[in-house]
């Protein structure tokens, strides 16, 4: 519960309000929070097969030659 | 004219996430490789379609195959290669119920001679009125049936339960903050199929137990130093009622180097404190007991590189996109006497097409 509060603490502080027309930064590719949804997948699942915070059991299937 | 491209792109968008314009078809494929010192490879080539229906309904729908050759130290007691393909389709659709809220479902599928698994995603997008605040909300569950195996003659069945949040925040003109919270709930097998785990002098399947809760936290940050340089840095704290606990740090650099091609490093690390019951050697056959390395105490450093090319050049929305990424994975593992450490390599090439 701490660390919820503290998370939404974090995403309250420190923010100004920013007009649409002051994000010229903020639209440009190299600050795109999420990258192509391919190689995001494919990078998934090597960490899910790859590492134990992940479960394994969690990436659907193994598909890892560990099984 | 790209003024107004500039103006047009700065208003629609938000938190850093993909400027809001018309749905397009999109169409893309990937190709991707993985091979480790443990005589692991993994070809993954993959196929993924987005078409738009209608002004407010789009349907997505994906196909992927992993093509698996292992001989694996993990697996006791067989010297030969292990050929095996697993197939992977995904079909789903997005509703926009306004121009700030977005509704997904989609459905999976996964199939290889041991292991099968159904899923289903739900998913709620939604944008504050001002776009400083985006939140994401996703459920997930899933319905696996494995084996059989050496250690399992029939049938088994593992269900699984995802309710994950995140929220991206504007906190000023160069800077974009997420925070992410998840928690997992899996129920059923876990245990490999194929692991056996010495006992004294005998070798017993592995048990471990059926039920793993799992919370997951990350913070995300993205500043922008210049107009075409940003860093950006992740922390993650991971726990489970196995007694599992990681922290994973990722730094990473993004520079354009011109308006149609980006260059991205990053590095990810992490430490990772064994499941309770992990151990090398047991008293007895009671309990639970695993040789899982993956379970056991380890600690990561995985670089990569990432090469985009997209063409229309920036500020307009890319028609092409051609990507490659090669990545090195290092892994220490404590008390894992076959291999202490595993070193992997991967390559990745993708070309999207947005119609």
């Amino acid at each position: 519960m701490r660390l919820v509060l503290l998370l939404l603490a974090l995403t309250s502080l420190g923010c100004v309000t920013v007009r649409p027309w002051q994000r010229e930064r903020l639209s440009r590719r190299c600050m795109e929070m999420d990258g192509p949804a391919s190689s995001a997948s494919f990078e998934a699942h090597v960490r899910a097969v790859r590492s134990g915070d992940v479960p394994a059991a969690g990436a659907g299937g193994g598909g890892c030659g560990c099984n | 004219m790209q003024l107004r491209s500039l103006v047009g792109l700065a208003l629609a968008c938000g938190c850093g996430r993909a400027p809001q314009r018309p749905a397009r078809a999109e169409l893309s494929l990937h190709g991707g490789y993985y091979a480790d010192n443990d005589r692991v490879s993994v070809w993954n080539p993959s196929l993924r379609a987005r078409v738009p229906l209608s002004r407010r309904v789009t349907a997505s729908a994906g196909y992927g195959l992993d093509i698996i050759s292992a001989a694996s130290v993990d697996v006791v007691a067989s010297a030969s290669r292990v050929l095996e393909r697993r197939h992977e389709t995904s079909v789903g659709v997005q509703v926009a119920l306004n121009d700030r809220t977005t509704v997904g479902a989609t459905g999976r599928d996964s199939r290889e001679p041991d292991y099968l698994s159904d899923g289903v995603s739900l998913t709620l997008d939604r944008e504050s009125e001002s776009r400083d605040t985006a939140l994401h909300l996703e459920l997930r569950g899933r319905w696996d049936r494995v084996g059989p195996g050496w250690t399992l003659p029939e049938r088994a069945t593992l269900g699984s339960g995802v309710a994950a949040a995140s929220l991206t925040r504007v906190i000023d003109r160069r800077t974009l903050l997420r925070v992410g919270l998840q928690a997992d709930v899996l129920s059923g097998l876990q245990s490999s199929v194929y692991r056996y785990v010495p006992v004294g002098d005998q070798w017993f399947a592995e048990r471990v137990p059926e039920l793993r809760v799992r919370g997951a936290a990350t913070v995300r940050l993205q500043h922008s130093l210049r107009p075409t340089l940003a860093v950006l840095a992740e922390y993650g704290l991971t726990t489970d009622t196995w007694g599992l606990v990681a922290h994973v740090g990722e730094v990473g650099l993004r520079w354009e180097p011109a308006p149609w091609a980006m260059v991205e490093l990053r590095a990810r690390a992490a430490l990772q404190r064994g499941a309770d019951f992990y151990q090398g050697r047991y008293a007895s056959v009671t309990g639970w007991r695993t040789r899982d390395r993956l379970l056991g105490g380890m600690a990561t450093l995985w670089p990569q590189a990432t090469l985009r090319f997209m063409w229309p050049a920036w500020p307009a929305p890319p028609s092409w996109e051609l990507g490659l990424r090669g990545a090195w994975i290092h892994q220490q593992f404590d008390d894992y006497v076959p291999l202490r450490a595993r070193d992997a390599g991967t390559g990745e090439l993708w070309i999207t097409r947005w119609f």
